[in-house]
């Protein structure tokens, strides 16, 4: 298992954004957390690599490699066998040319012509090296963080919403860079909003709504409302436009109990209960008293 | 009403390529159309065009045989595809919301606009939050013609089909002419009654 992640909460200023969140990436895999704005994807994201704010409080264990991911390991690891995949390119030097922040500053022979390659892979003239952020479009700025990702040798990819503002085809070949780098043996967790990329690509989906992980489950679950058993997760289906196109009433998720609570036809008492139990069920990690299953502990 | 676009020629300067060449499209305010074209073909363009935030060099844009209004409220309203670029960042969204006019609680609550965000400013809004804002703007006058540039990229599933369902409504309602770029075929199949998909005509 490269990242083993259990009873991960998160807050700030003592407002909870994510609670018992528990996560695993294992070689090769890829795996998609998938949540509407404001469900607290980033933060998670920003929480492994330790770049979140000061005042962001993480709790709960993370393992990486079997070993606890302490300070000083972050030390060693962070931005060369775990790396992040930032969402625009304001995480870009907007001094510094490209090519430059892609070699990560040196200017040896061995690693030119490594970022030279790379820029070839990715079907960027040698020029694009030349370039300053800003000159690049939204889908060379894209592939210059992939570039830089593989700079070294990564073994955990953290992609934060890797696709947002690319069109269908471009979105899938940027998706396809992750796939080509999880069968390089690396573990990628993609963050994204987008459930339909996440089906054609993911191995593994986690659906995350309000700060709690509402399932766990392959992403071939998703080719029918059959196999999925969380009312939030088969009301995402629903909402798909080849799925019929449905809508509910509920804009935001309830602060106590289940977040779905006011969209679920099926809700209880016991629903508005802080701590709701995980439950398996086949091959499906269900936050649902209704779903069925056997209760499970992380 | 119809709102015209006729034998349109439109470059950005002279020594730039054309991006529409002899374009001609009407659409009527009982309407729904939806465009597909690739990426670059100039589809915002379009749009900007249509609204009068752009005229074309050859051509005309009429709405009912009348050229756009150049001063006043312009009755073709524009939903931008990236809404952090389309508010006055220096202003609460309270104030955004009252650049469009007047917007009922009801309106605010079916979009999913929290009270609290009001007092806010745009860069602490996310882009779906602002999106909505955007939309109530563009409805709180009377428009005629709506035009929506993927308008629901940044929203997950469940807020998208929120979203389009009560824009849906409201211009079912007061009989709003609407527009709709995406690259979403199946979204435009569902929003819209009739399809046009779009080549490069360019050489």
């Amino acid at each position: 298992m490269i990242l083993d992640m259990k009873q991960i909460t998160i807050s700030v200023n003592n407002t909870i954004l994510v609670e018992d969140f528990f996560l695993q990436i294992a070689s090769g895999e890829l795996v998609a957390l998938v949540g509407a704005s404001g469900s607290g994807k980033s933060i998670l994201a920003h929480s492994i690599m330790g770049i979140a704010p000061k005042n962001v409080v993480c709790q709960g264990e993370i393992r990486y490699q079997g070993e606890p991911l302490t300070k000083e390991k972050k030390r060693d690891v962070l931005g060369k066998e775990i790396v992040l995949v930032p969402q625009n390119i304001s995480y870009l030097d907007p001094l510094m040319k490209v090519g430059r922040q892609v070699a990560k500053g040196k200017k040896d022979k061995i690693s030119m012509e490594k970022v030279t390659k790379l820029f070839q892979k990715y079907n960027m003239h040698s020029s694009v090296m030349q370039r300053y952020p800003h000159m690049l479009s939204g889908g060379m700025a894209r592939r210059v963080f992939i570039a830089s990702a593989l700079m070294e040798q990564p073994r955990l990819v953290i992609a934060d919403e890797p696709t947002p503002g690319l069109h269908k085809e471009m979105a899938q070949m940027v998706v396809s860079h992750f796939r080509e780098m999880a069968q390089m043996g690396a573990g990628v967790l993609m963050i994204t909003h987008d459930l339909e990329l996440a089906m054609d690509c993911a191995d593994k989906i986690i659906v995350l709504y309000g700060g709690k992980i509402m399932e766990q489950t392959n992403a071939k679950s998703f080719q029918s409302e059959n196999t999925l058993y969380h009312p939030y997760t088969k009301a995402l289906w629903k909402a798909m436009p080849q799925n019929g196109f449905h809508t509910t009433s509920v804009t935001h998720p309830s602060k106590t109990g289940c977040p779905f609570l006011k969209g679920c036809t099926k809700s209880k008492k016991e629903c508005m209960k802080n701590i709701i139990p995980y439950f398996q069920k086949e091959n499906s990690i269900i936050r649902c008293i209704d779903a069925g299953g056997k209760e499970i502990c992380f | 009403m119809l709102l015209e676009m006729r034998d349109v020629f439109f470059r950005y300067h002279k020594k730039a390529p054309w991006i529409l060449k002899n374009m001609s499209f009407s659409i009527s305010n009982t309407e729904r159309i939806g465009i597909i074209a690739p990426s670059g073909f100039g589809k915002t363009t379009l749009c900007k065009l249509l609204a009068g935030y752009e005229t074309p060099v050859k051509g005309k844009i009429l709405l009912d045989g009348k050229p756009l209004p150049k001063k006043g409220y312009c009755p073709v309203q524009m939903i931008w595809q990236h809404p952090e670029m389309a508010v006055n960042t220096k202003l609460p969204m309270k104030k955004v919301l009252e650049e469009g006019g007047e917007i009922t609680e009801e309106m605010m609550k079916k979009l999913g606009i929290q009270k609290q965000w009001l007092s806010r400013f745009s860069p602490t809004l996310s882009g779906g939050e602002l999106q909505r804002f955007c939309i109530a703007r563009a409805l709180g006058g009377n428009p005629d013609f709506l035009l929506a540039d993927e308008i629901s990229t940044m929203l997950d599933l469940l807020t998208q089909s929120q979203i389009w369902h009560f824009l849906l409504e409201e211009v079912e309602k007061r009989k709003i002419g609407l527009l709709v770029v995406s690259h979403d075929i199946r979204l435009l199949q569902q929003v819209t009654t009739k399809q046009i998909y779009l080549q490069n005509n360019i050489s």
